[in-house]
């Protein structure tokens, strides 16, 4: 998904420099040097025009790539969250199996110090 | 005439009971598989010995094993140690020695006290045996008391009380003596870490009182004589 929306996004500045370079070769060979500053002027602000174009579709596709991430990573992060939280008790319920286990081991611990105690007599 | 040879055997068992009791605590010794019990017994009562040392001396016994080869275990807690120790191999002559000495005194002596062991027996079932095998190991013992009970003349009572006392002291005889196995395991080696006095010290301690033991009740069967 992310992949393609970059590739869409260089192919759209790609095609904004090819006409630039091809407008320029047009003018150079016909027009005198006043003609042509004005006729390069024009072509300047109707290069700048296309570059906002350009660049505005580009936001609007970056800007709809982006919303569709962003619509998409809350479904992606949702769905691996789900998946773990079928596994991970609550918070609740760790103090709970935490403070159970602190007892048994309580009554092991004392298990043992009384093994420590013991003698045997063949 | 069979009332001069019925004289003649009674005083000849009078004379020498106490070497025919011996020489039959012998001869049942070296038989397979009839001196296993008594070889249990043995057992039974240097763990009762241990326990008893521990609770005298202010312990508990947790558990008493017994093993088919005659071995044994007591686990005991608190109690002084090299009492307990010492109290088997000794506990196991003096109760022998007093087997035979109060079968010896009285008959009805020597059913009370069978009825006693009896009950000794059961009560280590229910308080100190944790696993089949010692259960079945005493259950067997305590059979073997309660036969003595069902014994219609108490004069044959008295004679298996006394064979019972001779098998226990012949075995805690013998017994000290498979310490010197170069292992460094059992009794004598509890006793050396706690004094140490070599294990063989111990081992020749037990033995000789067994001996004692032995010796008293023959001189005493022979002053009878």
């Amino acid at each position: 998904m992310h992949i393609s929306s970059a590739v869409s996004q260089n192919s759209v500045f790609g095609l904004t420099n090819q006409r630039n370079t091809s407008n320029r070769t047009l003018v150079r060979s016909v027009a005198p040097v006043d003609v042509a500053k004005a006729e390069q002027e024009k072509l300047s602000n109707k290069q700048a025009n296309q570059r906002i174009v350009t660049d505005e579709q580009a936001i609007a596709l970056f800007e709809k790539n982006k919303f569709e991430e962003n619509v998409a990573k809350p479904t992606v992060s949702s769905s691996t969250f789900s998946a773990t939280d079928q596994d991970q008790p609550s918070a609740k319920n760790e103090i709970a199996v935490a403070s159970y286990l602190a007892v048994g081991n309580l009554a092991q611990r004392e298990s043992v110090q009384q093994l420590f105690g013991v003698d045997v007599f063949a | 005439m069979s009332n001069i040879s019925l004289a003649k055997t009674s005083s000849f068992w009078k004379k020498y009971h106490f070497f025919i009791l011996l020489f039959s605590a012998v001869i049942i010794k070296q038989l397979p598989l009839v001196s296993i019990p008594f070889n249990w017994l043995e057992s039974y009562f240097h763990e009762i010995s241990h326990g008893i040392a521990a609770i005298v001396t202010g312990g508990s016994v947790l558990r008493i094993q017994l093993f088919a080869n005659g071995a044994g275990l007591c686990t005991t807690q608190g109690g002084i140690a090299f009492v307990i120790s010492f109290a088997g191999y000794a506990g196991a002559t003096l109760w022998g020695w007093g087997i035979y000495k109060l079968a010896s005194a009285h008959q009805r002596v020597a059913q009370g006290f069978s009825v006693l062991v009896f009950l000794l027996i059961v009560s280590s079932i229910v308080f100190w045996g944790r696993d089949l095998l010692t259960w079945f190991i005493l259950a067997v013992l305590a059979a073997l008391f309660l036969l003595t009970l069902k014994v219609k003349k108490l004069h044959y009572l008295q004679r298996l009380m006394q064979l019972f006392g001779l098998l226990i002291l012949l075995n805690s005889l013998s017994s000290p003596s498979y310490l010197l196995d170069g292992r460094n395991l059992g009794d004598g080696a509890a006793l050396s870490a706690i004094t140490f006095v070599p294990e063989f010290i111990w081992v020749l301690i037990w033995f000789s009182l067994a001996l004692v033991a032995l010796y008293s009740l023959y001189k005493v069967a022979k002053k009878n004589n």
